[in-house]
């Protein structure tokens, strides 16, 4: 068989490492072969290719971040001055430690808590914006790769290459800077007509942390060609400048020319999520649903706003939904366990929790689960239970504000009073923008 | 002072030495007094502070007007230590004001030191020329933190019979009701309202505690002026709904807490009192979906799993039922109740056994009630315990003879019980119609854990849901 067949077929079954033998073996013959270099190229780029429109994160409170426009946004305009929701203990679900609502599912950004180990070892991240997996995919390549880099890059005349090799830097070699020199000199040989190169030239803007630029670059685009990508990278520029009604405003006028699309309308639930608008943000996930019946992150948020909107039996049936389709997560486990409590059915909720345990191993996810089963220890009235549960959860994770608060409760009630005020003020100082300690060290004084 | 000092060569002649030398009269301290005030009064705190500190600086740190506004401008900023410095200087300079002790001692009660602040205010009694209502307000209050219950009601009274300030009343009924005399905070409540009639939280405290005492026809009324001034009141919505909840115009009562959870939706004691209206109405769903919100709010409310069980009991989900009333008895093993309930369950699951375990344990705690005493007796019929069945049933004779009150349906079920018992000793065979007769008993026991509702709304601590909602 013809080597260079056998290297594409190999190719398109997606055997990327043997195709990439395969083509160096060839180009060891004859090391002039342009389409054997070419496909070795994309085999090796395919190799490590991920969707990186997910794992963009955007660093929340950055004291180094200065894009936001308004420094003083009038509520509603921006996500830290959200409108509050309007009902206090009943209607709210919990918030992150940043003032965000929690949200349905894990996505970069929704599980910063500051104080933690994790958050200290990264405060020497690079404050870039590009996402550390990036970095991390080109020093793998680089680590895998025997006989030194397949490409000199600083070597070749770049206005000579097309866009294959760009992809080629930009993944494998993660060197951006190069990549996007690249970029600009194929929009110029292009007579700044082709609107691939310039979504490329925004990534690379992005990753470099010019922001203003890629807004630039993508505005050509949508002006040229209409493309979900091209959207969405446009609404998360807007997100990171902390402007989210235009955020909204592009996502609409992206369902506009995609009608239905499930990616773009995911978007916009997540925004009107952040936006604290609960009810729209499930519209938007069950129009999700109904288009594409098994994504998790839709399925996830209906069941935890039904969750808080005191609709257990409801949360039930979705998250079972979600175990019905392969999931297997300390978090699913947990949260089934929680509304089987909340919907009488005890039987299942013990196994439940128990399940959870067994798959915890994050010592952050199971302070979180021992947190809960204080709850399940206080709804059978067993506080000493409670209290144990709550001080495994504090041990732990120190940094659990809410266990704290908690265990003061439940030692105030037993009447051990002398250790009530100490987990308070802890609680205070690891959260001061908690409301329920403030509160009870309120009532403990007047009640002095 | 040198001013209208004696010239050396006096002359009484005026006429002679009329332009020799004006000697200019000294500008007095108190000059920008007036301007102090009104800059302060005004709100205008910079330019205040400015003047404070340029009259400061002219007289040499000896104005004791200024300094003592210096403090309370302080004060009111929240740099309390900064505060009581300026006072103590005031104090330097005139030792005999008992405004500064006065003012000393608010700062002081700020920053929670109530020890010293007491020490500050009795000072201030001692130094004050006449007697002083709000001196003796603060002392109380002192007294009140520092837990001296007694002496703080004698400076309350003080206070009260100087003046007619609402503030003294209200110390006044709080220490009393600390004490459990109601029957002197209600006299106090009266004169208060004679002296400030349009007064929401007097008219609200004392209708509360009229229906502490089981006046509802006055407490009603109380509530009611209270309602006619303030309608978004909602200490007083929740107790007029609750007067008219135990007159069962279930309606009229939700109407209330409809409004009043308008305006304070975190209260589980209006959720609680909404389910239980709900529960007489036998909207049963409603019931429980409004019970579980006020558990919600306040998870260790053992009144609300005591109202969940029995609204659980009545829906036919006794395992659901049962689950709350062990927390009820976890949480509150002191409440006969409780037990009570925890037996109608059991009963409910066929476990007549443990049933009369848990009624007894109920008599134990609460010895007089006819009503334990005969459940007690089916529930021993039931479990075959016939013997003490008969006790049982001979001890309610007791009871009856004794005048304590039987409704009708204790009697007749205790005469059915009776006549069954016989019949059984007689024929010595299982009476089989056991059904029946469970079903009868489960109706009264419900009657006797009437809803309870709770009649201050008292919202503690809430606690936090929170979860990893992660997949």
């Amino acid at each position: 068989m013809d080597p260079f067949y056998l290297a594409l077929s190999l190719f398109r079954r997606r055997k990327y490492d043997k195709c990439i033998d395969v083509c160096t073996s060839i180009l060891e013959k004859q090391s002039l072969d342009q389409a054997v270099w070419c496909l070795k190229m994309r085999a090796m780029t395919q190799r490590i290719y991920v969707d990186d429109i997910e794992s963009e994160e955007i660093p929340e409170n950055d004291f180094l971040e200065d894009n936001a426009v308004a420094t003083a946004p009038r509520p509603g305009t921006s996500m830290k001055t959200s409108q509050p929701p309007k009902t206090g203990a009943l209607g709210s679900r919990p918030r992150t430690a940043t003032g965000r609502p929690i949200s349905g599912v894990s996505r970069p950004g929704t599980q910063n808590r500051p104080g933690t180990a994790l958050d200290r070892l990264r405060t020497a991240r690079p404050v870039t914006g590009q996402s550390a997996r990036a970095i991390r995919l080109g020093t793998a390549a680089m680590l895998s790769q025997k006989e030194g880099p397949f490409i000199q890059v600083s070597r070749l005349n770049l206005a000579k290459y097309a866009k294959k090799s760009r992809t080629y830097l930009f993944y494998h070699e993660g060197d951006v800077r190069n990549a996007m020199e690249l970029a600009v000199q194929a929009t110029q040989y292009c007579d700044f007509k082709d609107w691939w190169w310039k979504v490329q030239l925004a990534k690379c803007y992005v990753a470099l942390n010019l922001i203003r630029e890629a807004e630039q670059q993508l505005r050509s685009v949508l002006k040229q060609h209409y493309h979900v990508e091209s959207f969405i990278r446009l609404t998360r520029i807007y997100i990171r400048l902390d402007q989210p009604l235009s955020a909204m405003e592009i996502c609409k006028s992206g369902v506009e020319v995609f009608p239905k699309d499930v990616s773009i309308m995911t978007e916009l639930a997540r925004l009107t999520e952040a936006l604290n608008d609960t009810s729209t943000s499930v519209k938007y996930y069950r129009t999700i649903v109904i288009e594409d019946a098994m994504n998790t992150e839709a399925i996830a948020c209906i069941g935890m706003y039904h969750f808080y909107n005191h609709q257990p039996e409801l949360a039930l049936r979705y998250y079972r939904r979600v175990l019905a389709m392969g999931a297997h997560s300390v978090e699913l486990y947990n949260n089934l366990g929680l509304c089987c409590l909340y919907s009488q059915q005890l039987d299942l909720t013990y196994p439940c929790f128990q399940r959870a345990l067994e798959l915890a191993t994050d010592p952050l996810v199971r302070a979180e689960v021992w947190y809960n089963l204080s709850h399940l220890a206080i709804a059978a009235g067993d506080m000493e239970l409670a209290i144990r549960c709550l001080t495994l959860s504090i041990s732990l994770d120190k940094t659990h504000a809410s266990a704290y608060n908690n265990l003061a409760v439940l030692h105030h009630k037993t009447g051990n009073a002398n250790l009530v005020k100490a987990y308070l003020t802890s609680a205070k100082e690891l959260e001061p923008d908690l409301v329920e300690p403030q509160i009870n060290l309120g009532l403990l004084q007047t009640a002095e | 002072m040198f001013a209208n000092g004696q010239h050396k060569n006096y002359n009484p002649d005026p006429t002679k030495n009329k332009e020799a030398e004006s000697i200019p009269e000294p500008a007095p301290f108190e000059k920008f007094n007036w301007l102090i005030h009104l800059q302060h009064v005004r709100g205008e705190t910079d330019a205040c502070k400015e003047l404070i500190r340029k009259e400061l600086d002219r007289c040499y740190g000896k104005h004791e007007y200024a300094l003592h506004k210096q403090g309370i401008i302080l004060r009111e900023e929240g740099n309390l230590q900064e505060s009581i410095a300026s006072f103590q200087k005031c104090l330097k300079l005139n030792a005999g004001n008992a405004e500064n002790f006065k003012e000393m001692g608010k700062s002081l009660y700020e920053m929670r030191r109530f020890r010293l602040s007491l020490e500050a205010y009795l000072e201030a009694e001692r130094v004050s020329p006449s007697p002083d209502w709000k001196i003796y307000y603060h002392l109380g209050e002192c007294l009140l933190q520092l837990g001296e219950t007694e002496r703080a009601k004698d400076y309350a009274q003080k206070a009260v019979k100087l003046s007619k300030h609402e503030m003294c009343f209200t110390l006044l009924v709080k220490i009393l009701v600390s004490e459990g005399d109601f029957h002197s905070a209600i006299a106090v409540c009266n004169s208060g309202m004679e002296a400030c009639p349009d007064s929401v939280n007097m008219l609200t405290e004392s209708g509360l505690l009229f229906l502490k005492m089981g006046q509802n026809q006055q407490a009603f009324e109380r509530l009611s002026s209270a309602l006619a001034l303030k309608p978004a009141h909602v200490k007083a919505l929740l107790g007029v709904g609750c007067i008219t909840q135990m007159h069962e115009e279930h309606d009229v009562a939700l109407s209330k807490y409809k409004l009043a959870i308008h305006y304070d939706p975190d209260s589980a004691a209006l959720w609680n009192n909404i389910g239980m209206c709900f529960y007489s109405k036998q909207k049963y769903i409603a019931a429980i979906s409004c019970l579980k919100r006020a558990l919600w709010v306040s998870p260790l409310n053992w009144k609300t799993l005591f109202n969940l069980a029995l609204a659980h009991l009545a829906t036919l989900q006794a395992a659901s039922a049962f689950n709350f009333a062990c927390a009820t008895v976890n949480l509150r093993p002191d409440v006969a109740d409780c037990f009570a309930l925890l037996a109608s369950c059991l009963m409910e699951l066929q476990d007549p056994e443990n049933a009369v375990k848990a009624l007894r344990r109920a008599m134990e705690l609460a010895p007089g009630d006819v009503v334990y005493i005969v459940n007690a007796a089916v529930c021993c019929e039931a479990a075959g315990f016939d013997h003490e069945a008969v006790q049982m049933l001979n001890k309610l004779k007791e009871f009856a003879e004794n005048g304590t009150t039987c409704t009708q349906e204790v009697t007749d079920l205790a005469d059915n019980l009776a006549s069954r018992l016989e019949q059984k000793f007689h024929s010595d065979q299982q009476a089989d119609n056991g059904v029946q007769e469970a079903s009868q008993r489960q109706k009264r026991e419900g009657d006797v854990a009437t809803p309870r509702d709770k009649d201050a709304a008292v919202v503690a601590e809430t606690e936090r849901e929170l979860e990893p909602d992660e997949v």
